[in-house]
């Protein structure tokens, strides 16, 4: 049953990233792990691949008659690799592309907890590991349950890994009513599930998560935390790192590469990108901008004023946190063909639409470095003789730029990747990255879909690393 | 010619169902600095956010000058006002050095004049040496003699303080609390500053207001609250102060530890009961086998020994005395009015 299947891979993808994100983000943020920089931008890389390049790189890969099987035969006589479609394709793929979402939410909060409450617990007679299990990571829970929040609801509604899959969750079943049967009640009935149990995962989450505060009070400044030397343990520590790396990024770009080389070499005419990467940036660059004009003033309004408007105007961007992308183009799609010109298959509407599905994203990036902005910076300006406007300009608005900068690198990046909202709202003969590897890979033209897929893995892992070791320099 | 700065009349101020601040009124002479001082939660630091108009008061008014700052009908923000703040917390900007931070109140100035008002707090404060610094790099003191710098750059007419010395440490909070007086009394600033610790308010201001529950109890110069204090309230706040009680008989008033003197003649009438306040050093103690009182306990503490002193009654009273040797817990004692100490005496 679909309703189950759903919930089944939401769960253990969110369980599995959580396995995988924990000890890496630990290892970089309290361990004196080597070559920390280079892992640090390389294990957060993964989030620019899409989820269906994800997948069907991993079927060219090891599916029934793959690569490796080719590779394979030959020394092994091996005629068929086992089946990666279904379950176990889904869930690999989904893991090793959502996991830094979870390590993005745990090093937010890492870097603020007071180092001085990890020193007191070792005064107070518990050892390292002890510190670690009973005083860090106790406190890291909110951020592994917002990370984890964040998978399953990607999980929930991810349609391209687990329709190239062939597992059948909601999406794909709602995808397949509206594109092969036009059967729009169906398809209606069944993104009002996915909405439900999309909402009551959100619930769910804000249920275990309790009042508890996010994040420390104290505003005083925080002295860099302790460092602690990993001795015997750094090989085996830069082994799992690289081995997490040679999957999620390693075996995906070869792969890509592989079948550029091999589509290069049959003589396959290269396929001109140069307008679906147009596309993709005009269409990225413009949501990443609606958003961050939306967040600003919001995350101001909420924080800096509370009050019942300002909980329903937050809450109201939160909606898209909780409705699969495929839900509401879907809805949007009914809107625009009831309404057509001069909003039907408009860019508009697109805009709209992933502007509506990445709010949340932003926002909650620059709400939670908000809330670290004294309120008394901002008094003291004003008694220093500047208005309102020229506080926020001078004062805020500087003190915001890393959290705004990688606000902006990680919409521009999710909408780069956004496949099912371009699908059906994207105007006539609009073409993006995303909707030319589709259509190849959904026909199984792996070569013709490598120089979209690089192109695309190229243009968004700039900014994401631009941001990175911009946020990285901090302190 | 002394000339009224700031006067607030009548004004409250509620936080949903807490009233922080209930019908105060107090006003401020030029030049003057006036220590409001109470215990925390009085509602100090609301007040203080009244009047640079970082919140709006629910009811009263505000003059500065005889401008209106803020009233029923109007409302000056607070960039708008000439009135500086100096933060507990000293909020200096952290993306910016020292001299940009004293620049920030001054980018309506030109370059010359602004060069001029830098380098005038910079050398009031001494601070020239720290200037390309940020915040992260100085110490509390330092700290506070920058966000102290910032705020006198703009030449505020009035200046506010926010338990400005509470987060510097105890050897350092005498040494620029005396720093900060001089500085204040060169630039001539009236200077309103909030705090908790009676030592910081009586040293460094012309007047003390003593606050309590939202309101102004007494504004007097520092000695007369300590002597002439209105309420029991005030009395504790403006000084360690224990009660005895007692029946007035003409100048005296008649406890258990024998006739005191009182200060203040003829308010209460012949049988009234009282209580006195008795500071530390208004007691003399005399061993005595069969004395009246017995000391219970005892704190070296340097400079003097304090003594906690049972009276007959059963009321505890502190006492200091500068010798320790002869004195000591279980000791029978008498208790008597130091010479020429006289008492304030308040209703039952």
């Amino acid at each position: 049953m679909i309703f189950w299947r759903s919930i089944i891979l939401a769960f253990s993808v969110t369980s599995t990233c959580v396995v995988i994100a924990v000890p890496i983000a630990l290892l970089i943020t309290k361990f004196d792990l080597k070559y920390k920089r280079i892992w640090e931008v390389v294990t957060l890389l993964p989030l620019v691949i899409p989820s269906y390049v994800g997948a069907y790189l991993l079927m060219s890969a090891m599916g029934p008659k793959g690569l490796f099987q080719q590779i394979l035969h030959p020394i092994f006589g091996i005629e068929r690799m086992p089946s990666l479609y279904g379950f176990a394709g889904a869930l690999i793929t989904l893991s090793l592309l959502n996991f830094p979402y979870v390590l993005l939410t745990i090093r937010g909060t890492i870097n603020q907890l007071d180092p001085a409450q990890e020193e007191s617990s070792r005064l107070l007679g518990l050892n390292r590991l002890q510190t670690l299990l009973k005083v860090t990571l106790p406190q890291l829970r909110p951020a592994i349950l917002s990370g984890g929040l964040l998978v399953s609801l990607y999980t929930l509604s991810d349609f391209g890994a687990v329709s190239l899959m062939r597992y059948k969750t909601f999406t794909w079943s709602i995808y397949n009513q509206y594109g092969a049967s036009f059967d729009m009640n169906a398809a209606a009935l069944l993104s009002v599930s996915l909405c439900v149990l999309a909402t009551l995962v959100v619930y769910f989450e804000s249920f275990i998560r309790g009042n508890k505060k996010y994040f420390n009070t104290s505003m005083g400044t925080l002295r860099a935390p302790r460092v602690m030397k990993l001795g015997l343990w750094q090989i085996p520590s830069q082994i799992f790192c690289l081995l997490l790396t040679i999957f999620s990024l390693g075996i995906p770009t070869s792969i890509l590469c592989y079948w550029l080389f091999r589509g290069l070499t049959s003589g396959e005419s290269i396929i001109n990108v140069f307008e679906s990467a147009g596309n993709s940036l005009i269409l990225a660059s413009l949501t990443s901008i609606c958003v961050i004009a939306v967040v600003l003033p919001v995350s101001y309004l909420v924080v800096r004023y509370g009050g019942i408007l300002a909980t329903i105007v937050e809450k109201s961007c939160f909606v898209g946190f909780a409705l699969p992308s495929i839900a509401v183009s879907l809805s949007l799609v009914f809107l625009g063909s009831r309404i057509g010109y001069p909003i039907y298959q408009s860019m508009g509407l697109l805009v709209f639409a992933c502007a509506l599905l990445y709010l949340p994203t932003g926002l909650g990036s620059v709400r939670s470095s908000m809330l670290h902005i004294s309120p008394k910076l901002e008094e003291s300006s004003k008694t220093l003789g500047k208005s309102s406007l020229s506080t926020y300009t001078k004062i805020t608005l500087p003190l915001l730029r890393p959290s705004i900068l990688m606000g902006i690198a990680i919409v521009f990046l999710v909408t780069m990747k956004e496949l099912p909202a371009v699908l059906m709202l994207s105007p006539l003969d609009f073409h993006t990255l995303t909707t030319d590897i589709w259509t190849y890979s959904s026909e199984a033209f792996f070569a013709k879909a490598a120089v979209p897929s690089l192109t695309l893995l190229l243009v968004s892992s700039i900014p994401l690393t631009l941001a990175m070791l911009k946020s990285g320099l901090r302190g | 010619m002394v000339k009224r700065l700031l006067h607030c009349k009548n004004i409250s101020k509620k936080y949903g169902s807490i009233t922080a601040i209930s019908k105060l009124s107090l006003s401020i002479n030029n030049g003057e600095i006036l220590s409001i001082l109470g215990p925390s939660g009085c509602g100090k630091t609301t007040l203080l956010r009244l009047i640079a108009g970082l919140d709006s008061p629910d009811e009263g008014y505000i003059t500065l000058n005889d401008r209106i700052l803020v009233n029923g009908a109007t409302w000056v923000p607070p960039h708008q006002r000439e009135v500086g703040m100096v933060f507990q917390e000293f909020a200096l900007f952290p993306h910016m050095t020292v001299q940009e931070n004293i620049e920030f109140g001054l980018s309506k100035l030109n370059a010359e004049h602004k060069a001029f008002r830098v380098k005038t707090v910079l050398d009031l404060t001494r601070i020239n040496d720290l200037k390309q610094r940020f915040p992260s790099e100085l110490s509390g003191g330092q700290q506070q003699r920058v966000a102290l710098a910032r705020t006198l750059s703009t030449q505020p007419e009035l200046l506010l303080m926010d338990e400005p010395f509470s987060n510097l440490d105890a050897g350092l909070r005498s040494l620029v609390r005396e720093e900060v007086k001089t500085i204040l009394r060169d630039s001539d600033t009236a200077t309103i500053f909030v705090t908790h610790d009676r030592e910081e308010a009586f040293s460094i201001s012309d007047k003390v207001a003593i606050m309590l529950d939202g309101t102004i109890h007494q504004v007097d110069p520092p000695d007369k609250i300590y002597f002439w204090p209105n309420t029991k309230d005030v009395a504790t706040l403006s000084g360690g102060c224990d009660f005895i009680s007692g029946k007035i008989e003409n100048d005296f008033v008649l406890t258990s530890i024998g006739k005191i003197p009182i200060r203040v003649i003829g308010e209460f009438r012949n049988g009234t009961e009282v209580e006195i306040a008795i500071r530390p050093n208004d007691l003399a103690m005399t061993p005595n086998p069969s004395g009246n009182s017995r000391v219970i306990r005892k704190e070296f503490r340097g400079d003097d020994t304090l003594f906690w002193v049972e009276s007959p009654s059963g009321e505890i009273i502190c006492c200091k005395h500068k010798i320790h040797t002869t004195l000591f817990a279980g000791l029978r004692i008498d208790l008597s009015p130091e010479k020429f100490v006289k008492f304030n005496v308040f209703p039952k």
